[in-house]
């Protein structure tokens, strides 16, 4: 069903238009809004190419919400720099993919959950950016990826994906909850669109402050050829059997492209995930702060300001709520030194361990996520809190490090695809995407439908 | 002389400093000059703080903290960073406040001022950096209101809040410190103290002493106090409020007390029964900063500051320490004065500079660049050629800044010029004849009686002679007799 960059070309001028035409008729939760047209394409790298993405980016004129009611309504005066660059490189925005409210994992967006395109009773991710480059809606897609919204997604779609070193694309138009987490990423059907899309993306942008000075190049990374690979013990802790077959196929993959692939352990692994979640739940206390219903947004009646802002915050879902409340908690002064103080600390032993590891190992291979991609409904149907933290402890590690990852399909467990992730050192960008290219085309992963 | 602080007064200033002179506001490009703009005006995304905006600093801003930690002879942090405070207040939109923490760019910094028994180090604790929120306006009063109107104009101009030591022991010295404080500024170039909100300050106030006796005092904090007058009335209420509870027996709290100016009392606002929260935490949107290396190059650039152009003005002048002193305070009253004093007689460009011209702008409220300098030598230079009297020179000034012109002409115009000194010896010999009582009591030893004299000569002169002149002939004619 995907269809990549060059099939959208050959489309033609019809390529927005059937684009806009599915996202209309999404029932899948895929898409929060459309927007855009055929006669807004420019010329440029994706002249003509409809691309769509995540709803906490901000999109000129066209409604923004991030999955959320408090932000119901919400036009933004300008746009995200992901976006005019995008638009810049000649591509269209033809929709707003859906999220979970404002990117907290195991929250629940206004839109309800993602279906999965490749098996409509289980869920498509926290975010709809893969299932719409799965469903062949669009060839790629760009999405914020924190805690994994971008690359759990992918992995769950069989889709490619790819989140930079931090500061490579701006954050700026962004929406983020927790800023030093989030980084902007693309999701395609090949690693070799995902680079077409980042490439566009990537550059300094003197609006944002955390941006790097120079812009970043994907292309020239190490061969796999001689290449060392590590695998950290505890980033398989927890991954079901099923999974697990496709990540030791990948491995041998790996051996056969003349890398070594070793397991080792990670001191700092067990704090990954604790350590990510205080830092978010910190950070979101104070990023959702703004949501008063002043400036912007609904706002609700009220007496008295006191009571306006309360009563408009209660618009934001339980989830994000109690994440809030608990970023509020650990932030107060009777427990900062003992939990985000000592996490703040534990963070730089993390990135201080990734580095040692870097200087023994080129890459380091974990699966995406745990498992495939859960049923639709359940026991976390209306959000639930420990989702937040359920995916994987590479993916907060790679978060808290500011570390390039990508994810590409390993493999099949029944028609559900799963993901493998490559995790290079801070800055070595290219070197990721050149394996997890080498073994896209080695592995030559196919669902079993497609056989 | 020492001053006995009979209460035990003891008095600590935060004050916050507007650089409205950094051309943007702190975190984005909206302009720092918001005074002649209508509401809601001077703002962006960004100071609006809607989603998805990214806080970009502003450098000057934070050279000027440095040059302002540097002028209160203060140590300027190498790495420094922002922190995120946090409360809900729906002027202030994003919900949390940037500000700086446990490293102020500026620390230990002291400014010298004239206490009640000769000159006090007021020490600087503390100086940082943080932005303004927007300005909230309650229909009805502060405590019950029908409805509220917010202007962002203010959102996010860039503060240096300065924090000092509990060292002022009187409502005079908080006044003459903040005199000085806003001097120093001025002279920096930093800010623009006759813009509204340019300088506000909280006070602390505790008074330690009950029958003598030294006893443990209760610090109130008295906020947002916006002009020096208020301030010395506001700590002056304070302390009177303070005794008069010791004296009652009546229990002090430590709190937060709101200065009405109107009726010149203060308001309990909260009592605070245990600190506030901000849940400050390093705020990931900007990396920290490594400021040490730029501190030479602005140390290098930094302007003669008050004390230093009081003490040359008085060596390399040779003027009064009393003219120098008054002609400081304002740097462009010293730039005034050495204009002039480059092209006229020192002493004399001091008296007419510091006594006449200042006192007549005051006196109008009007700002120096009413009067131009060239102008203000040429009456100097009239006056010392004996071209109008002093009395006239005062005249010119002050017909210069009601109506203009220029000093020749008003001199014609109202017929300043000193009359001819011929007239002034037939005036003299003449007074002395018409005043036969008057000489024969001067002859027998009666000074005094000169002044009839010359005044008879002044009356003839229609006030256009020079008294000095005067006189002189008048003691001549005398002589001959
Ligand atoms: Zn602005």
């Amino acid at each position: 069903m995907t269809k990549d960059i060059a099939s959208f070309k050959a489309a033609g001028d019809k390529a927005v238009a059937e684009s806009l035409e599915k996202i209309k008729k999404d029932d899948s939760g895929i898409f929060i809004a459309a927007c855009g047209d055929a006669k807004a394409a420019g010329s440029g790298p994706l002249s003509g190419i409809p691309i769509a993405v995540s709803d906490n980016i901000s999109t000129k004129d066209v409604e923004t919400t991030c999955g959320s009611k408090i932000l119901k309504g919400y036009v933004p005066p300008f746009s995200g720099k992901a976006v005019d660059d995008l638009t810049n490189a000649g591509a269209v925005i033809v929709g707003k993919t859906n999220m979970v409210e404002f990117g907290i994992l195991g929250a629940v967006s206004t839109k309800g959950p993602v279906k999965n395109p490749l098996d409509n009773t289980r869920k498509g991710g926290p975010s709809g950016s893969a299932a719409a480059v799965a469903a062949g809606i669009v060839p790629a897609a760009v999405c914020s990826d924190v805690g994994g919204l971008l690359r759990v997604s992918a992995s769950f779609c069989g889709t490619a994906a790819f989140k930079p070193s931090y500061g490579a694309v701006s954050r700026f138009g962004l929406i983020y909850y927790t800023g030093s987490l989030d980084q902007i990423g693309v999701t395609a059907t090949t690693v070799s669109d995902v680079v077409t899309v980042m490439d566009v993306l990537s550059g300094n942008d003197n609006r944002d402050t955390t941006s790097l000075p120079d812009k970043m190049v994907y292309s020239g990374g190490k061969p796999l050829s001689g290449c060392k690979i590590g695998i950290p013990e505890e980033f398989l802790e927890g991954v079901s059997a099923d999974v697990m077959k496709t990540f030791d196929e990948a491995v041998a993959t790996f051996e056969k492209l003349g890398a070594t692939c070793k397991k080792f352990s990670m001191n700092t692994a067990k704090y990954m995930q604790p350590v990510h979640d205080i830092i978010a739940a910190g950070e979101s206390s104070a990023m959702l702060a703004k949501y008063d219903g002043t400036r912007f947004g609904p706002r609700a009646e009220a007496d008295n300001w006191h009571e306006m802002i309360a009563k408009t915050r209660a618009l934001f879902g339980p989830v994000v709520e109690r994440r809030i409340m608990l970023g509020i908690h650990l932030l107060m002064a009777g427990q900062y030194n003992d939990y985000y103080m000592k996490s703040m600390q534990t963070r730089t032993l993390i990135i201080e361990e990734f580095e040692s590891v870097f200087k023994e190992y080129d890459l380091l291979i974990s699966p995406t996520a745990k498992d495939v991609a859960p049923e639709l409904g359940g026991a976390c149907g209306a959000g639930c809190d420990q989702e937040f933290s359920s995916y994987s402890t590479a993916i907060a590690g790679v978060d808290l490090a500011g570390l390039p990852a990508a994810t590409v399909p390993c493999g099949f467990v029944g028609k559900l695809p799963a993901g493998l992730q490559i995790i290079g050192g801070y800055l070595k960008d290219a070197d990721v995407i050149a394996a997890a290219e080498a073994f896209e085309k080695a592995a030559d992963v196919k669902s079993p439908e497609a056989k | 002389m020492v001053y006995e602080n009979p209460d035990g007064v003891m008095i600590g200033l935060e004050v916050h400093v507007q650089l409205n002179k950094a051309n943007t506001k702190m975190f984005c490009s909206c302009t720092s000059d918001y005074t002649d703009s209508e509401a809601n005006t001077c703002l962006c995304a960004g100071c609006l703080a809607l989603p998805g905006t990214t806080p970009v600093l502003n450098e000057k801003s934070v050279d000027y903290a440095i040059r302002i930690g540097l002028a209160l002879n203060a140590e300027i942090e190498n790495e420094t960073d922002f922190f995120m405070k946090s409360y809900f207040y729906p002027d202030l939109g994003n919900g949390y406040q940037v500000t700086q923490f446990d490293r102020p760019i500026v620390k230990n910094g002291s400014v010298v001022i004239e206490g009640e028994d000769g000159e006090l180090k007021v020490r600087i604790t503390r100086a940082h950096m943080e932005d303004d929120p927007g300005k909230m306006a309650h229909f009805g009063t502060i405590e019950k209101s029908t409805g509220s109107i917010i202007d962002f104009n203010r959102s996010g101009m860039p503060l240096v809040e300065i924090v000092t030591a509990p060292d002022m022991r009187s409502a005079k010295e908080a006044r003459r410190f903040l005199d000085k404080l806003r001097s120093i500024l001025e002279y920096l170039d930093v800010f623009d103290g006759t813009r509204e909100g340019a300088m506000k300050a909280d006070a602390n106030i505790s008074v330690n002493v009950f029958n003598g006796k030294r006893i443990e005092g209760t610090r109130v904090e008295v906020k947002n106090i916006s002009s020096h007058k208020a301030v010395e009335k506001a700590i002056n209420y304070e302390i009177m409020r303070q005794k008069d509870y010791l004296r009652k027996n009546k229990q002090l709290v430590q709190e937060t007390r709101h200065y009405d100016e109107d009726r010149n009392v203060t308001i309990s606002l909260r009592v605070k029964e245990t600190a506030d929260d901000y849940r400050y935490f390093p705020d990931f949107d900007l990396v920290p900063m490594i400021v040490g290396d730029r501190v030479e190059g602005i140390r290098a650039q930094m302007p003669e500051l008050p004390d230093a152009k009081r003490e040359r003005f008085v060596s390399q002048y040779g003027i009064s320490d009393a003219h120098a002193k008054s002609l400081v305070t304002e740097r462009a009253f010293a730039d005034l004065f050495e204009s002039v004093a480059a092209k006229v007689d020192q002493k004399s460009a001091a008296s007419w500079v510091a006594d006449v011209v200042k006192g007549e702008l005051n006196y109008r409220d009007l700002p120096i660049t009413a009067i131009k300098g060239d102008d203000i030598v040429t009456v100097i230079e009239m006056v010392t050629k004996k071209e109008i009297s002093e009395e006239s020179g005062v005249t010119v000034i002050r017909t210069l800044l009601d109506d203009g012109g220029k000093p020749a002409d008003i001199v014609k115009a109202k017929g300043l010029a000193m009359v001819a000194d011929d007239f002034i010896a037939t005036a003299a010999k003449e007074a002395i004849a018409e005043s036969p009582d008057a000489v024969a009591d001067y002859k027998a030893g009666t000074e005094k009686a000169l002044n009839f004299i010359v005044g008879k000569v002044m009356q003839k002169a229609k006030g256009k002679a020079d008294a000095r002149l005067a006189r002189e002939m008048v003691l001549k004619e005398l002589e001959k007799m």
